[in-house]
């Protein structure tokens, strides 16, 4: 019982001198807004890129757009300008941001919008937003995103988190705390044997991110990631979808006069063809449904026998064969839209 | 449920009031099992179905036993043949299901049922051994099957330990299960530091020393020296993680007036591999020394093969722990891992030296742990590797250093390695010379501190779950 008794004795004093010291030296105000907080600056280079381009069909993605259609062929085959945003990492709170933010904000208004998502990723705002997928969203994001805040981050904290971000310096600072204990242990060392900063720096991208992956290692680093997305409650599509993106894009696209489709691609995570789970097939259905009702074009390549296994490189990816067939598959598609939109 | 999240800390609060509010056994032990399911079955309730399923299978078998000895061959043969079988499906299918696919697409069929991924239920091969023990112990008449289903079930899944152990013999669980439980302030203060090194040994030492060791791993073709780091930081790594857990597991069975088992005793401070076998996942390595490694040696010692003394010395270490591999996953790395702990095993007993060698000479002494120490790295990084055929590329294939960039990643991995193990060697220290005292008050409440900054990350799950 004494040790118990000491050890809050301390755990008081420290928190009490973490409460003082904490704000001091990282210029925290309490109490402060939970979640992150943004900077500025928005980079405008998709907003550019239309005025420039003057595409008539925008296509906005993450790295499966990358892989998956050739912007050139499409622009062949369906006789329009195309510009292709595939942002590998990205999700639908990077989209929202880059619509809000660059799209509808751009002097040129394209026709069509065109997402290609994969299953629940339209209605899962949590998905990659924290780390290095934070630094990517406030890129593009303003100075106050209320709709990202709550959407992204605050819905998905408990009331407790909330709390804590707000009023408890400790858990508030966590990041920055962290931050500075990984640079003391990863800058030191190096540092005494005369390699400084950005000697490091250079190292450590050298090593980690311009090298190859082990192929194995990166398919199952792909498969813990995406099964963020097939979590029971991502799979149940009346809760999550007024909670996400997908009506705010549908609104911003609908108040400029954009056509908005969105296209599921095949992917080989949750089975293979026509192995789709009953939850995602329930989900799927759901969505039609809604986008239905909000005239939203959909096109479904969730179970496109043309999209066989062979051209596929991985999971998610096509390869440079599959890419053809599949522009080609969406180019057919988007016919339909094109010839209302004539 | 993972312990650490919100909702176990709720449902942790809710069991316990609920649990000590009724104050007898006989609801105790319903609330208990009840909540274990619960916690069980929480993001996939299918899984608490086949759990509650194959526990009234043995139950029933070893009351069978109980009540017709004449037919324990035929009952053992069942229980085999269910547990093994659904251990096996779940964690080998994977493991053949590309061959297999290729087999019927190559028959002109649709392969493509064969590709689906099956994902092994968390802690299937922990409980599935806890009822194995029970079963062999029953029918070897070392144990009386209990006659109460409540009791036997909740002693299978009993929430701290479903998930990744430690793996409890009925002889010590089961007493407790059956016995009258008062609350004592004791559970409380035996519970609270182990609770609290758990969470500090996952959160701030294992999470994050993960970071350098799985992007490491993930490399196509990292030179020798980056191979030996992440090794290293994967060493601590998995004793954090896995130590981290039972403390908690231990921690949390307390809180509800349990003792279990301990699962670590400074593995890395072994000497042979048999002492780092009776140091590392001590219930598991009891476990197979006593179903696995006693019954081979005592059958090979009665065996008309007239084998050499060095075979029977051997066999029984390396099949074991070609056991012990094949138990920990479907992949050749595991078992070559397993394998080469059983002929280290070997090689020790037959030059002479066994588990419980200690050289009187101190310097015999900082060699016989450096040796012992390389080969528990060389261990983890047969484990850690993503294949048999990337570890051997590296080896015969790659340079010692590919640039000055190894170089200074591996030195950040290992100076990782050195800053994230301080506290564990801080903690030795204080557990030796100033238990209870002041500095290990402090010591706690650093510790909680730097939990409470390092939670507001990411929360990896258990290393273990996957086994």
């Amino acid at each position: 019982m004494r040790l118990f008794l000491r050890y809050l004795l301390l755990l008081s004093i420290l928190v009490i001198i973490a409460w003082v010291k904490i704000p001091q030296r990282y210029g925290l105000d309490f109490p402060r807004n939970p979640g992150p907080e943004f900077d500025r600056q928005v980079r405008t280079l998709y907003a550019d890129r239309i005025n420039e381009g003057k595409p008539e069909i925008v296509l906005l993605g993450d790295s499966t757009l990358k892989d998956a259609v050739n912007a050139e062929l499409l622009s062949i085959l369906t006789g329009r300008k195309v510009a292709k945003f595939d942002v590998p990492g990205s999700a639908s709170a990077f989209w929202y941001l880059v619509l809000k933010n660059n799209i509808v904000v751009a002097e040129h208004r394209p026709r069509m919008v065109v997402i290609i998502f994969r299953d629940t990723i339209l209605t899962a705002p949590g998905y990659r937003v924290h780390g290095a997928y934070l630094v990517q969203l406030d890129e593009f994001a303003a100075r106050r995103e209320p709709i990202l805040l709550e959407r992204a981050y605050l819905n998905q904290m408990s009331p407790v988190e909330i709390w804590a971000e707000q009023y408890f310096p400790l858990y508030s600072a966590g990041e920055q705390v962290q931050k500075e204990v990984d640079a003391w242990i990863r800058y030191s060392f190096p540092n005494w044997l005369g390699c400084n900063k950005d000697c490091t720096d250079k190292s450590m991208y050298e090593v980690f991110t311009s090298a190859d992956l082990e192929p194995g290692q990166l398919r199952n680093a792909v498969a813990t990631a995406e099964q963020y997305l097939y979590a029971r409650a991502r799979l149940d599509f009346e809760r999550q979808v007024n909670k996400s993106f997908l009506p705010e894009m549908i609104r911003l696209t609908k108040e400029n006069g954009i056509q908005l489709i969105v296209v599921r691609l095949k992917n080989q995570m949750t089975g293979t063809d026509g192995s789709e789970t009953p939850e995602v097939r329930r989900y799927i259905e759901e969505l039609t449904r809604y986008l239905g009702k909000q005239s939203v074009i959909f096109l479904d390549y969730g179970k496109d026998p043309r999209l066989a296994r062979e051209y596929y490189k991985d999971a998610l990816h096509l390869n440079p064969e599959g890419e053809t067939v599949f522009t080609q598959i969406l180019a057919e598609g988007l016919g339909e839209a094109l010839k209302q939109d004539k | 449920m993972s312990f650490a999240s919100l909702s176990f800390i709720i449902f942790l609060v809710c069991t316990f009031a609920l649990y000590w509010l009724v104050k007898k056994r006989e609801w105790q032990n319903p609330i208990l099992l009840a909540a274990s399911y619960l916690f069980y079955g929480w993001v996939t309730p299918s899984l608490a179905v086949m759990l509650g399923a194959s526990t009234m299978l043995d139950f029933f078998l070893a009351r069978g036993i109980q009540a017709s000895p004449v037919r324990t061959r035929l009952f053992m043969a069942l229980s085999l043949t269910l547990n093994l079988g659904v251990l096996a499906g779940f964690k080998y299918y994977n493991f053949f299901n590309d061959e297999l696919a290729n087999f019927v697409t190559s028959l002109g069929m649709n392969g493509d049922f064969f590709l689906t991924r099956v994902l092994l239920p968390a802690g299937l091969s922990f409980y599935t051994l806890k009822k194995l023990g029970y079963m062999i112990d029953v029918s070897r008449g070392m144990l009386k099957p209990t006659h109460a289903l409540v009791d036997f079930a909740l002693y299978v899944s009993f929430f701290p330990q479903i998930i990744a152990g430690p793996i409890e013999r009925p002889q010590k669980l089961l007493p407790q299960i059956e016995a009258q439980r008062a609350w004592k302030a004791d559970f409380f203060y035996g519970a609270w530091p182990l609770i609290l090194m758990g969470f500090f040994k996952k959160i701030v030492i294992a999470d994050n020393i993960k970071i350098i060791s799985d992007q490491i791993f993930s490399l196509d073709e990292p030179s020798i020296f980056l191979l030996i780091m992440g090794a290293l930081a994967f060493t601590l790594q998995i004793l954090a993680d896995f130590s981290g857990y039972t403390d908690m597991s231990r921690g949390f069975a307390m809180l509800f007036g349990f003792q279990t088992s301990e699962n670590f005793n400074l593995p890395y401070t072994s000497l042979t591999p048999t002492d780092f076998w009776n140091r590392w996942h001590i219930t598991l390595s009891n476990w197979l020394r006593d179903y696995i490694f006693f019954p081979i040696g005592r059958a090979l010692k009665r065996s008309r093969l007239n084998l050499p003394p060095w075979q029977v010395l051997s066999i029984p270490p390396i099949a074991t722990m070609f056991i012990s591999g094949l138990w920990h996953g479907a992949g050749w790395n595991f078992v070559m891992w397993g394998v080469y702990y059983g002929v280290l095993i070997s090689v020790y007993q037959l030059v002479g030296i066994r588990g419980d060698w200690k050289p009187k000479s101190p310097w015999a002494h900082g060699l016989a742990w450096f040796v012992m120490f390389t080969f528990i790295v060389i261990g983890w990084a047969m484990f850690r590797a993503p294949s048999l055929a990337w570890l051997g590329n590296i080896l015969f294939n790659e340079p010692f250093l590919h640039s000055q960039s190894d170089l200074i990643v591996g030195l950040i991995a290992f100076s990782m390695v050195i800053a994230y193990s301080i506290p564990l060697w801080i903690k030795l220290g204080l557990d030796k010379y100033a238990k209870d005292g002041w500095l290990t008050s402090a010591y706690y409440a650093f510790a909680t501190v730097l939990i409470i900054v390092f939670l507001n990350a990411t929360f990896p799950d258990f290393i273990y779950n996957q086994f």
